[in-house]
């Protein structure tokens, strides 16, 4: 035990330094001058460091020795209880393997956050919408380009827009998550290139001009098996010729922790994947990071005016109560968090005290068991044992039951999620897949999605429907009926 | 000199004779480390000369084997030190290690002694 330990230690200082003292005085009542006298008994007493040193190893030994004879003990003792073992892990790796597959499922979704410099400071900008009892989330380019000049809370403000594309090289076609993004999109989330260049304001800042795209450090390996000519290359992107020019650091997939996305393209190229000029619709996600020290309210204070200002000034037609809106941006646009958070939490409180019972459940049998054993640790005392030595080993028992059950309950959280390999792989995966299966029913739920301005796209049926339905969203099922393809002018 | 040098060198100790040893020079009376170590030193005429590195832990593997105890006590000189003495189980032992030593030695002093 590390308080004995410590006892021995300071024991041990001590009785060299007497040791020392000894040999100093002989020396000098043999006559040696004090200086020289203790120099000479320094030299004749040795390296106390390595003396300590070299006593130390004869406990460890020994503490390790008796490590050993306990875990034995502990062992053959549970070999001798099977049932009551089996029973004993059995219970705790059911609760402990739940604990552990639920909370695999709360940091993917909850607790992670979107891997770029300040995430902790990002928030989304949305726009009630009091007509159709609505948020809007999306913004036309215009306003995004007023809003970053006004006066906020903000250090800056970045656009996105998520939208599927098919990517054509050399004939073969792949289908990729992209983003359309702002100019200044990676200097603010900090993103570095891993080779060639990431796109700047200049790239975003005319209509069209700059066909290029950056593409991920993932999809460059596997789609392009790391080859460094891809830069410069010329592949279509629906159709349309588009130049890579860069690579992002590894480990960034776009601006959304649960969506990730492989191609960045500038918004100035807006029109080739939606028919329609960047100015005239709203498409744009708006993430800001709040200057350091400001609360979201504060921000939203300040914005409220300037924002409404920004709106009239650039033809946006919304109503007098419409108020902006500032969420958690931490993971990014199109967080898991905000749709299947509360339903992970009350799991994971759930599995807790699944885990609470299992626990108190374990408890009684063990106490139940240790009342059995009365005997056996009163016949264990007759011959010699120690009050401390019983305690420990009935200690280390349980401690290697708990053990096994941990161990247990982590394989069984491995298994449960396929391939224990695959694991992590699936967890990532898994909100995107429900994200999609929901999606997919709030259209088939829309009353009328087959109306309205919004015809054109539901046709398509494809990428094109989905992005733009993304464009509002649905609060509390309320307003269902007047949900409706929304345009900015 | 040289020659004189040589012959006074220290001889080390074998594995395991410290032990007895020091319970050895345990048996008149309760000591400490430095008064073990003078003990063992003019007993054997000055041949032995012994390491601290190996007297501690040597006291510290007596410890736990409960042949020896230890408590601090006033030494004559009015200094505090660490003195060990001791137990029932350790007197016996060095009775029991004495006599194999004795026996190890006369087998020794046989086997190396010229013949005739």
């Amino acid at each position: 035990m590390w308080w004995r330990r410590k006892r021995s230690e300071e024991e041990l200082q001590q009785e060299m330094a007497a040791h020392l003292e000894f040999e100093v005085e002989e020396r000098i009542a043999r006559g040696m001058a004090p200086d020289a006298a203790r120099a000479a008994a320094r030299r004749r007493f040795g390296n106390a460091t390595a003396i300590a040193e070299r006593t130390r190893e004869v406990w460890s030994i020994r503490w390790l020795e008796a490590a050993a004879r306990d875990v034995r003990y502990a062992w053959r003792a549970m070999a001798r209880r099977p049932a009551f073992t089996a029973v004993a892990v059995g219970s705790l790796a059911i609760a402990l393997g739940a604990n552990t597959a639920v909370f695999a499922f709360v940091n993917a979704i909850v607790l992670k956050r979107l891997p770029v410099a300040g995430a902790e400071r990002l928030v989304i900008l949305r726009q009630k919408n009091e007509q159709f009892h609505m948020e809007n989330c999306c913004f036309g380019y215009p306003f995004f380009r007023e809003l970053r000049r006004a006066r906020t809370d903000f250090e800056d403000v970045l656009a996105v827009s998520p939208a599927d594309a098919t990517m054509t090289d050399r004939g073969e076609t792949e289908k990729l998550k992209i983003e359309l993004v702002s100019g200044n999109y990676f200097r603010m989330l900090g993103v570095r290139a891993a080779a060639g260049r990431l796109l700047d304001d200049a790239d975003d800042a005319v209509e069209g001009a700059s066909p290029v795209c950056v593409i991920s450090d993932r999809l460059w390996q596997e789609r392009f098996a790391g080859d460094p000519g891809v830069i410069g290359r010329k592949v279509l992107l629906d159709d349309k010729p588009v130049q890579i020019v860069g690579i992002t650091q590894k480990g960034f997939r776009g601006a959304s922790l649960h969506n990730p996305a492989d191609l960045e393209a500038p918004t100035a190229m807006a029109s080739a994947f939606y028919g329609d000029n960047r100015a005239t619709f709203g498409f744009l996600t708006l993430l800001a990071r709040l200057k350091p020290g400001v609360t979201r309210a504060q921000a939203l204070a300040r914005l409220n005016p300037v924002a409404r200002e920004i709106q009239k000034a650039t033809g946006w037609r919304m109503g007098p109560h419409d108020d902006f809106l500032l969420y958690d941006g931490s993971q990014g646009i199109g967080s898991g968090a905000e749709r299947f958070g509360k339903p992970v939490l009350v799991l994971a409180l759930l599995v807790a005290v699944l885990l609470l019972v299992a626990c108190a459940n374990l408890a009684a049998l063990l106490l139940v068991r240790s009342v059995e054993r009365t005997r056996e640790a009163g016949m264990r005392m007759a011959i010699g044992a120690s009050r401390g030595t019983l305690f420990r080993q009935f200690l280390l028992e349980s401690a290697l039951l708990a053990v096994a059950g941990g161990a247990a309950g982590w394989g069984w959280a491995s298994c449960s999620c396929g391939r224990s390999l695959g694991c992590c792989r699936r967890m990532s995966r898994w909100p995107r897949w429900c994200g999609r299966i929901s999606r997919c029913s709030d259209l088939r739920r829309r009353p009328r999605p087959r109306r309205g301005c919004c015809s054109a796209s539901c046709r398509r049926g494809g990428r094109r429907g989905r992005s733009r339905w993304r464009q509002f969203r649905v609060p509390h099922g309320r307003g269902r009926d007047g949900a409706r393809w929304f345009h900015a002018r | 000199m040289s020659t004189v040098d040589s012959l006074s060198e220290p001889l080390e100790f074998l594995q395991g004779t410290l032990e007895v040893l020091i319970l050895r020079s345990l048996q008149i009376g309760p000591n400490h480390a430095y008064g073990i170590a003078q003990f063992l030193e003019q007993q054997s005429g000055q041949e032995f000369v012994v390491d601290n590195g190996s007297l501690y832990p040597a006291l510290q593997r007596l410890l736990q084997r409960k042949w020896v105890t230890a408590e601090w006590k006033k030494s004559p000189n009015g200094r505090r030190a660490r003195y060990y003495s001791l137990t029932a189980a350790g007197r016996k032992q060095v009775v029991a290690a004495a006599s194999r030593w004795q026996r190890f030695v006369d087998a020794m002093a046989r086997v190396l002694a010229p013949e005739g």
